[in-house]
C-alpha cells in the first residue's frame, strides 16, 4: 500500500524528514510514535499527496505521490490533527458536501453518510451543527468523513488526542471493526497503549529519521528489558543511588523522583535491592511497556 | 470547465443557504433605493442635461450601477471569505485532503463568486425592466457587461484577500479600492466631469469599462471607446487576476 524510499522534506534549512524507508502492505496497522517535531505530521502529509517530498520515491496504492497525487487522495481517507470540520454546516451537510468533493453522486453521498453517523454513533445529531458537538464527536465524526469515499487506505493524525477515555474506547472501538474489514489503516500517536491496542507494526521517529521499527513486541523486547522496577526512596535526592544499585539489574536509570531498574526478571532484582541493605519506600514491579521503549529511544527532555 | 471545480464550487453554494437572506440587502434593496433616493431625487436637478447625454438621470445611473453591484457583490464575496478558508476556517485543508487539485479549489471559490455578483446584477436588471429604465434593444448585453466586469476583478481580489497578512488588509480593500472605485467609474457623473488628470485613473479601472459598456447597452449609445477597447481591458484584468489569485494561492498552500 505505502512504500517510501530515502524519503526527505526540507523546509529552507530545517529538514524535517531526514531520509526515511517504509514499506506497509495492504490490511497493516501500521503507526508512528515520536516527540513532537520528530516528523509524524510531515511524513503523514507526504502520504496524503499534500506535501510534495523533497526527494526519494513514495508509492501509494502502486501510484507514484509525486504525480499522481488526485488519483491516489481519491482513495485515501484522511483523519487530520484538527478536525478540519465546517462547524457552520450540519453534521450530514459536512459529510454530503466532502463526499461531492470526490464526485460522488448526491444520493449515494446521503445513503453513505446516513450509514456513516451510525457507524460512529452520531446519527441522532445528523441535523446539527458542529459547533455544538464535543471534541470527542468531532473526532468520531471526522472518521466517518473519512470514510466516506470507501478508502482503501485511512491515515490519522493523533486520532484520540484530547479524548476523554469514553470516547477513546469507542474511536478504537471503530477503527479496530475497519481493521478487521480489511482496511489499512497508518496513525500517528502520543499514547503509548494506543499504539499497543491498534497497530500491528510501528516505527519510531526521532529528529525526522526512524529510530526503530517492529511490532510492539518485537520493540520491547530488542530495546528494553521484559520487566521494569521502578524504587522510591525517602530522599530529596536519587541520584546518590546510582552508585548503589549498581549492577542490580541489566540497567539502572536514575530519574530525580525515583529509580529505574531494567531486569528480565523482577523479583530477582528486588531481593538484590534488600539484599544490598536498601530499604525503598515503595517498589512497584511491572512488565515494560512501549512507554519504556519510547523514553529510551527518544530521551526525556522535553522538545517543546 | 473541470468537474471539480463544480464540486468546490458547490461548497460555497451550500454556505450561502445559510445566509442569503443577510445578502438581500446589499444585492437588491440596496440598488433599488439608489435609484430611487438618488435617480429620483437628484434627478430633478440634472434631468434631461448634456452632460449626460440628454437622458433621465435615472437611465444614466441605472446601467451604472448594474455594474457597479455586480463588481461590488462579487469582490466584497472574495474578500473575508477567501482570507478565513485558510485561516479561521478549514474548508481549504479539507478540500487539500480530498482528489480535489489547488487549482479546481480556486476556481470553485472563484465560480462562487462570480456567480454571485452575475445573480445580483439579473435581480436588479428585473428592477430595471419594471422601472422602464430598458431603453434599447441591446439592454441584455448590459447583463454580459456587468458579468464582465465581475470577472475581470474577481482574481485580482482574491490574490490580495489570500495574502493579506492581517484580516486589516481587508478593510482597506474595501475603503480604499471597492469604494473608490465605485465613485469614480462614471457610475454617478460622466467621467468628463472629472479633472483630466484624474481622468486615466478610471482609463485603468476595470469598473469604467464595466458601466461604460453596460450604459451602452441600456441607452443604445456608443460607449466612449471601441468596444474591444473595452473588453479588452477587462480581460487583461481578469486573466492577469486569475494568474495572481494562483499565484498566492499556491504559495499559501505551499507545503
Amino acid at each position: 500500500m505505502i512504500s517510501a524510499r530515502g524519503l526527505i522534506k526540507r523546509y529552507g534549512d530545517h529538514t524535517a524528514v531526514d531520509g526515511i524507508d517504509i514499506t506497509v502492505p495492504k490490511g497493516q496497522a501500521f503507526g508512528f510514535l515520536g516527540p513532537n517535531g520528530a516528523g509524524k505530521s510531515t511524513t503523514m502529509r507526504m502520504i496524503g499527496c499534500v506535501s510534495p517530498p523533497t526527494a526519494g520515491e513514495l508509492r501509494i496504492l502502486g501510484m507514484d505521490a509525486a504525480t499522481q497525487g488526485p488519483a491516489i487522495r481519491a482513495r485515501l481517507g484522511v483523519v487530520p490533527q484538527d478536525d478540519t470540520l465546517d462547524t457552520e454546516l450540519n453534521l450530514l451537510e459536512n459529510l454530503v458536501i466532502y463526499a461531492r468533493y470526490f464526485g460522488i453522486k448526491y444520493k449515494v453521498a446521503r445513503e453513505r453518510a446516513r450509514e456513516l453517523l451510525d457507524f460512529v454513533q452520531l446519527s441522532d445529531r445528523a441535523e446539527s451543527k458542529v459547533e455544538a458537538l464535543s471534541g470527542g464527536m468531532r473526532r468520531r465524526l471526522t472518521i466517518a468523513r473519512s470514510l466516506i469515499n470507501e478508502p482503501d487506505l485511512v491515515m490519522l493524525d493523533e486520532p484520540t488526542t484530547g479524548l476523554d477515555p469514553q470516547a477513546r474506547h469507542l474511536v478504537w472501538e471503530r477503527l479496530f471493526r475497519l481493521k478487521k474489514r480489511g482496511v489499512t489503516l497508518v496513525l500517528t500517536t502520543h499514547y503509548m497503549d494506543e499504539a499497543e491496542q491498534l497497530c500491528d507494526r510501528l516505527v519510531v521517529m526521532d529528529g525526522g529519521k526512524i529510530a526503530a521499527e517492529g511490532t510492539p513486541r518485537q520493540l520491547i523486547e530488542t530495546h528494553v528489558t521484559r520487566e521494569v522496577v521502578e524504587l522510591r526512596f525517602n530522599t530529596e535526592d536519587h541520584s546518590a543511588y546510582a552508585e548503589k544499585l549498581d549492577g542490580a539489574a541489566e540497567r539502572v536509570e536514575v530519574l530525580p523522583d525515583r529509580v529505574l531498574l531494567y531486569t528480565d526478571d523482577g523479583e530477582s532484582s528486588v531481593s538484590e535491592v534488600h539484599g544490598r541493605g536498601l530499604s525503598p519506600a515503595s517498589v512497584l514491579e511491572r512488565r515494560a511497556t512501549l512507554e519504556d521503549v519510547f523514553l529510551r529511544l527518544t530521551g526525556r527532555t522535553l522538545v517543546d | 470547465m473541470r468537474a471539480g471545480t463544480l464540486h468546490a464550487f458547490e461548497h460555497w453554494l451550500l454556505n450561502y443557504k445559510r445566509t442569503w437572506h443577510g445578502t438581500l440587502f446589499s444585492g437588491f434593496l440596496l440598488p433599488v433605493l439608489f435609484i430611487v433616493g438618488l435617480g429620483m431625487a437628484v434627478g430633478g436637478y440634472v434631468n434631461g442635461s448634456s452632460a449626460i447625454g440628454g437622458v433621465d438621470y435615472v437611465a444614466f445611473i441605472a446601467p451604472g450601477l448594474l455594474a457597479s453591484t455586480a463588481f461590488q457583490i462579487s469582490s466584497g464575496e472574495l474578500t473575508w471569505p477567501v482570507f478565513a478558508a485558510t485561516r479561521w476556517g478549514s474548508q481549504y485543508k479539507a478540500m487539500q485532503a480530498s482528489p480535489l487539485s489547488p487549482g479546481e479549489i480556486l476556481n470553485g471559490h472563484l465560480l462562487y463568486g462570480l456567480l454571485r455578483g452575475v445573480s445580483s446584477a439579473l435581480f436588479f436588471f428585473i428592477v430595471m425592466a419594471v422601472f422602464g429604465l430598458l431603453q434599447s434593444a441591446w439592454a441584455p448585453l448590459a447583463l454580459l457587461a456587468a458579468a464582465a466586469t465581475a470577472a475581470s476583478v474577481i482574481g485580482a481580489t482574491y490574490a490580495v484577500s489570500m495574502s493579506a497578512k492581517h484580516e486589516s488588509a481587508l478593510s482597506m480593500v474595501h475603503r480604499f479600492a471597492i469604494l473608490p472605485l465605485t465613485l469614480f467609474s462614471a457610475v454617478f457623473f460622466p467621467l468628463a466631469q472629472l479633472p483630466s488628470y484624474i481622468q486615466p485613473l478610471a482609463w485603468i479601472s476595470p469598473v469604467w469599462h464595466g458601466v461604460e459598456l453596460s450604459r451602452a447597452a441600456t441607452l443604445g449609445v456608443a460607449p466612449p471607446w471601441p468596444i474591444a477597447a473595452h473588453i479588452g481591458v477587462l480581460a487583461v484584468w481578469a486573466v492577469g487576476g486569475w494568474y495572481a489569485a494562483r499565484r498566492s494561492l499556491l504559495k499559501k498552500l505551499k507545503v
